[in-house]
C-alpha cells in the first residue's frame, strides 16, 4: 500500500472555483515524487491538503490517504495522529518557517517533546544530533540562536532538522531551495537527497524548477492550473515531454543550459 | 523615568502629605512659594497635596483601565483571530462598532446607571480600550496563524492551547504591550476629561481633570492652579509613551542588544 495516495483531489475556494482539480498521485514508502508547476498551479495547496491543513475558506473533495488515514473526512483527532508521526513539511521561506522569537534549539525541541516524549538531557542530545545531521557545525551556538541571527541556508537547515527530527516516513518539501542562493541551494539539495536516501524517508518534492526536480525526484507530476498534465519517471518526462506545457518547461531549461555553455566557452 | 517620578510621588503621598487634603487654612489662591510650594486653590487647599492625590487617581485609572482593557481585549481578540468565515466577519463588524462608540457616551451611560465614581470611569475607559486592543489582537493573531511555523507545529500534532502559549502569544506580545502602554497614557487623559465633565472622580477627591475644571475660572489670576495639574498630565502621558517605546525595544530580541 502507498504511504500517500491521492485520488481525485479537488480544492475549491469559497466562490467554488477549483484551485486544484482532480489531482491523483501516489507516493510509496521510500519513494521520491515530484510536483512541478509554476506559481499558482496549486502545488503548495496540494501539499497542505495532503496534511489536512488547508487554509480556512478552502475545502477539499476526493480521497487522500496518508498512511491509510482519510485526511479529508476522518475526525481531527485521527488526522492529528496520522500527521505528526508520518509526515513533516519543509517550507519555501525559511524566514517564516521558524518562529522569530524562539531559539533554533527550542523549535526543534517542540515536535521531539510532543512526539517522542523527550525531556531534559535526552532532549538536548536529540537536538544536537538533529543539528549535526543537517551538517550544521557549531550546533551548540546555533541551538541558542534566534532565526534572525542565522543565514538563510542555516535557517533552512534548522527547518529540515526540525522536520526530520521525529523521523517522519514522508517528507514534504515545498520549494525548499527557492529562496536561497544557487550555491546554498545545491548544498541543501545534496543534504536532502542524502538524508532521505539513508533513512528511507519518502519524499514529495514540490518545485517550479525542472533541473532541481530532476536531481532529487524519481516520478514526477507536472501541474498546470490545478490539473496534472503529465506524469511519469522524471527521465522520460524530460526526454520525451508529451504535453506542450512540459515541452516549454524542458525547452526553457535547455535554452538556459545552452546559454550557460556558450558563455562559458567565450 | 517620568512615570517613575510620578509613581514615586504618589507612593510618598500615602505616607506624607504637605497638608491634609481638606485643610483650607492657607488662604485662597495663594501664589506658589512659602508654606504652600505650589500655592493654594480657590478654597484654600494646598495644590501640591491635591496634585499628589490626583496622581493616585491618574495611576489607578491607568492600571485599572489597562487591566480591564488588556484582559478583555486580548481574550476577545484571540477568539476573534481564530474565527473563520461569517463568524470572523461578524467579530470584525462588532469590534468596529464598539470602537466607533464614543468613550464619553459609554461613560455617561454607565454613570447614569451607577453614579459617578472612579470605578465607573475605569470601567468605561477599560471597555473602550478593550475594543481597540481586541481589534489589534485579532489582526495580529491572524497574521501569526498564517505563518509556516504554525503549520509546522500543527503537523507535528502540537495542540492549539500549546501553540497559542508558545508561538502566538509571544509573537503578538511586543505589539500588544506597546499598544497597552500607549493606551495607558490615553486612559489618563480620558479620566481627566471625564472628571473635568463631572463624570469621573466625585468630590472631594482631587483628580487632575477636576482640578483643571476648578482652576478654569481663575486661570488668569492664579495660573499655578491650572498649570500644575496640566503639566502633571502632560508629564505622565509623555512618560507612558516613552515607556511604550522602551517596552518595544525590550520585548523584541531583534532589537535587544546583548
Amino acid at each position: 500500500m502507498s504511504l500517500l495516495a491521492v485520488e481525485g483531489l479537488t480544492v475549491r475556494d469559497q466562490a467554488g472555483r477549483a484551485l486544484v482539480d482532480d489531482v491523483s498521485f501516489a507516493v510509496a514508502a521510500g519513494d521520491r515524487a515530484g510536483l512541478i508547476g509554476e506559481s499558482g498551479s496549486g502545488k503548495s495547496l496540494t501539499a497542505l491538503a495532503v496534511t489536512g491543513l488547508l487554509p480556512p475558506g478552502l475545502s477539499a473533495t476526493g480521497d487522500i490517504r496518508l498512511d491509510g488515514v482519510d485526511m479529508i473526512r476522518a475526525p481531527e483527532k485521527q488526522r492529528t495522529a496520522a500527521r505528526g508521526p508520518v509526515a513533516a513539511i519543509v517550507f519555501q521561506e525559511p524566514l517564516t518557517a521558524l518562529d522569530p522569537l524562539m531559539t533554533a534549539g527550542r523549535q526543534i525541541a517542540g515536535p521531539l517533546r510532543r512526539l517522542h516524549g523527550l525531556r531534559g538531557a535526552a532532549l538536548r542530545s536529540a537536538i544536537g544530533e538533529a543539528l549535526a545531521e543537517v551538517r550544521l557545525t557549531d550546533a551548540e551556538r546555533i541551538a541558542r540562536s534566534y532565526p534572525h541571527e542565522l543565514s538563510g541556508g542555516q535557517r533552512q537547515r534548522v527547518a529540515i532538522a526540525m522536520a526530520l527530527a521525529c523521523r517522519p516516513r514522508l517528507l514534504i518539501a515545498d520549494e525548499p531551495t527557492t529562496a536561497l542562493d544557487v550555491t546554498v541551494q545545491a548544498e541543501i539539495l545534496d543534504l536532502l537527497d542524502r538524508l532521505v536516501a539513508t533513512r528511507g524517508t519518502a519524499l514529495l518534492f514540490i518545485t517550479h524548477d525542472l533541473p532541481v526536480a530532476a536531481r532529487v525526484t524519481r516520478d514526477t507530476h507536472v501541474l498546470r492550473d490545478g490539473r496534472i498534465v503529465e506524469s511519469g519517471p522524471i527521465a522520460d518526462v524530460i526526454a520525451r515531454p508529451e504535453h506542450p506545457y512540459t515541452r516549454t518547461l524542458v525547452d526553457s531549461a535547455r535554452r538556459f543550459d545552452a546559454a550557460l555553455e556558450r558563455t562559458g566557452r567565450d | 523615568m517620568l512615570v517613575a517620578i510620578i509613581a514615586g510621588g504618589v507612593l510618598v503621598s500615602y505616607f506624607w502629605l504637605p497638608f491634609a487634603p481638606d485643610d483650607t487654612s492657607g488662604g485662597r489662591l495663594m501664589p506658589p512659594g512659602g508654606d504652600h510650594l505650589l500655592g493654594t486653590d480657590k478654597l484654600g487647599r494646598d495644590l501640591l497635596t491635591q496634585l499628589l492625590i490626583g496622581g493616585r487617581i491618574a495611576l489607578a485609572t491607568a492600571l485599572g483601565a489597562v487591566a480591564v482593557g488588556g484582559i478583555l481585549g486580548v481574550s476577545f481578540g484571540l477568539l476573534a483571530g481564530f474565527a473563520t468565515r461569517w463568524l470572523d466577519d461578524a467579530a470584525a463588524v462588532v469590534l468596529d462598532i464598539l470602537i466607533a462608540f464614543p468613550t464619553l457616551l459609554l461613560a455617561m451611560l454607565i454613570v447614569a446607571g451607577t453614579g459617578a465614581s472612579l470605578g465607573t470611569a475605569i470601567l468605561a475607559i477599560g471597555l473602550a480600550m478593550a475594543a481597540i486592543v481586541a481589534r489589534l489582537t485579532r489582526v495580529l493573531v491572524k497574521q501569526v496563524l498564517g505563518r509556516d511555523y504554525i503549520t509546522a507545529a500543527r503537523i507535528a500534532g502540537i495542540s492549539w492551547p500549546r501553540i497559542v502559549a508558545s508561538h502566538v502569544l509571544p509573537n503578538i506580545a511586543p505589539v500588544v504591550l506597546v499598544n497597552l502602554a500607549l493606551q495607558a497614557g490615553l486612559a489618563v487623559l480620558a479620566e481627566a476629561s471625564l472628571s473635568y465633565l463631572g463624570l469621573g472622580t466625585p468630590p472631594p477627591n482631587a483628580s487632575w481633570g477636576r482640578m483643571l475644571y476648578e482652576a478654569q475660572a481663575t486661570v488668569l489670576t492664579a495660573p499655578a492652579a491650572a498649570l500644575a495639574p496640566g503639566l502633571a498630565l502632560v508629564a505622565l502621558v509623555i512618560g507612558m509613551n516613552l515607556t511604550a517605546d522602551g517596552l518595544r525595544d525590550l520585548a523584541d530580541p531583534r532589537r535587544a542588544n546583548r
